[in-house]
């Protein structure tokens, strides 16, 4: 449903992406792994538009992409749960939710997404620039979910949480991948990012330096080592 | 204190809300506009002129100021929306300094424009009959046209604040000022938004025009002080919050009366003192957020 072709992408004259192909099947969920500054972020804004390729090709369903505002991008069935969550602040909770959200019949409802997050519906009248980090969190997936998403873009959900949080957000991930929802999955947290994906990718410098499955990575002492380890 | 101290002073600070009034629908526009997409539009305060002016043709052909004040600010703003996707939304990427040198010409355009149609002579707009003569007011009197710009003002602002604070739109506009591109990554155009916050902005910038016309008088040049008050509003009350226009208007119309009172020469001064007195406090105004 998604496809990646040879995608180069930069920011301003700084090239960042370098061929980069990656694909994804429906209801597959994919990872993107690698060290800081390996370009995952880059590969997700380029998907989105906020940063649109200079070369390349992206395709989701029968569209192409590359070159569409991004709201029309959105609108394709694209959700985004950005790195760094960026809530909007002087919104409330609820507000947060609702601002983008799509009916779709079956879907994502307030109700349902209060219902995976009860601590959600108990601030929902809370200005969203009140909330603790994991709180923020759990509103960036939901705004996400309400636009009834084909394809769920998360990254770094687990950036800066405690252990704690970080096991509620990836008992939330697992739940997501239960009911057979696409997605993508960026992340620094290895034993997260494996539990969650059928297949992942690792990037270094902008470029694609591996793919396979959780297990064929676990077993790839060399890719470990080079790209991921700290 | 006695009737004859005392009621000057009602008065003059009457006098200083009623022009906060009109500082305040051209700098809430600047504001938001300013705040949403990050863009300087120097041209505010000839949009405001060319409602004036516009209010006065109106007002004789019509003979009717009510219809002209309903009028006017559609046109205006209609004209903002066409000017907003011709003109302007090029320059949204650009550094501020295009902004400013692209309006501040466009603002040139405007006003010779206006000085070619209506001449360079200084003219009123005559009172709507309804609104002549005074409100008694126990120890003293009140114009009831400027109590009428008083109450208009309060009423705008209430109306505008619920739009902001209740509303979808509002809520929208409140994220884009936030961060407008993952507004865009929900899946909202952002573009059709902030097009039709400028023409709004516009139209608010022109019904200000109208207003004032029965109440200061229209010449050359009165677009320029205007802007630059209201820049100094926005400035004061923090960038993008309607709450900051608000307070900035009547902090800058109270100081602006006063200064023109009792230092008539150094008024201006006196409303960059008290500017550089709020920043040194608060650096980003009474009521805005940290830029970043
Ligand atoms: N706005 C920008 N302008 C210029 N260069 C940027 C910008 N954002 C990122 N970069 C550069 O692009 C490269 C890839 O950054 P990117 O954010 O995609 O990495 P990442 O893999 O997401 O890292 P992290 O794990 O830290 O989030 C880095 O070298 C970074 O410095
Ligand atoms: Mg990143």
């Amino acid at each position: 449903m998604l496809q990646l072709t040879d995608v180069e992408t930069y920011y301003g004259e700084s090239h960042v992406l370098h061929g980069v192909s990656l694909r994804l099947e429906p209801g597959e969920a994919v990872g993107l792994l690698g060290r800081n500054g390996a370009g995952k972020s880059t590969v997700i804004r380029t998907i989105v538009g906020f940063t649109p390729p200079r070369s390349g090709s992206i395709r989701f369903f029968d569209h192409e992409l590359a070159g569409l505002p991004s709201y029309k991008i959105a609108r394709l069935g694209i959700g985004l749960v950005p790195q760094g969550r960026r809530i909007f602040p002087d919104l409330t909770v609820r507000e947060n939710l609702t601002l983008a959200a799509r009916d779709q019949a079956g879907g994502w409802t307030l109700g349902r997404v209060m219902d995976h997050f009860p601590r959600l519906r108990e601030r929902q009248s809370q200005l969203a620039g009140t909330l603790s980090g994991g709180e923020l969190q759990m509103v960036a997936i939901g705004r996400a979910l309400m636009t009834n998403p084909r394809l769920l873009l998360m990254d770094e959900p687990s950036e800066g949480l405690a252990p704690m949080i970080v096991r509620e957000i990836g008992a939330i991930i697992a739940e997501l991948k239960a009911e057979k929802l696409s997605f993508v999955l960026v992340e620094q947290n290895l034993s997260l990012a494996l539990d969650s994906v059928d297949r992942a990718y690792v990037m270094n410098k902008g470029a694609i330096v591996f793919e396979g499955t959780p297990g064929e990575l676990l077993a790839d002492e060399a890719v470990h080592r080079q790209y991921l380890g700290v | 204190m006695n009737a004859q101290i005392l009621s000057p002073l009602i008065i003059q600070i009457l006098n200083g809300l009623a022009f906060s009034m009109l500082l305040f629908l051209l700098a809430a526009g600047l504001s938001v506009i300013f705040g949403m997409m990050d863009f300087i539009n120097l041209a505010h305060g000839a949009f405001y002129m060319l409602g004036a002016y516009l209010g006065l043709t109106a007002t004789q052909r019509l003979g009717n100021f009510w219809v002209a004040l309903i009028v006017v600010p559609i046109i205006v703003a209609a004209l903002g929306f066409a000017l907003e996707k011709i003109l302007l939304r090029p320059l949204y990427k650009r550094g501020h300094l295009d902004q400013v040198l692209l309006t501040f010409g466009l603002a040139f355009v405007v006003t010779d424009m206006i000085r070619w149609i209506w001449g360079a002579d200084i003219r009123s707009v005559p009172q709507p009959p309804e609104l002549t003569g005074a409100i008694p007011l126990g120890i003293t009197a009140y114009p009831r046209y400027r109590g009428f710009v008083i109450v208009a003002g309060l009423v705008l602002a209430a109306a505008l604040w619920a739009i902001q604070a209740r509303t979808r739109i509002g809520a929208v506009i409140r994220a884009g000022v936030a961060d407008k591109e993952m507004v865009g990554g929900l899946g909202i155009n952002i573009s059709l938004v902030f097009a039709c916050v400028f023409a709004f902005g516009v139209g608010l910038a022109a019904l200000s025009g109208v207003i004032a016309g029965p109440f200061l008088s229209l010449a050359p040049g009165m677009d320029a002080e205007q802007l630059i008050l209201s820049l100094i509003v926005v400035v004061v009350g923090g960038m993008g919050t309607l709450k900051g226009a608000f307070w900035g208007s009547i902090v800058v119309g109270l100081a602006d009366t006063f200064g023109k009172i009792y230092v008539p020469d150094f008024s201006l001064m006196v409303i960059f003192a008290i500017m550089a007195a709020i920043l040194l406090v608060r650096p980003n105004g009474l009521f805005g957020r940290a830029v970043t």
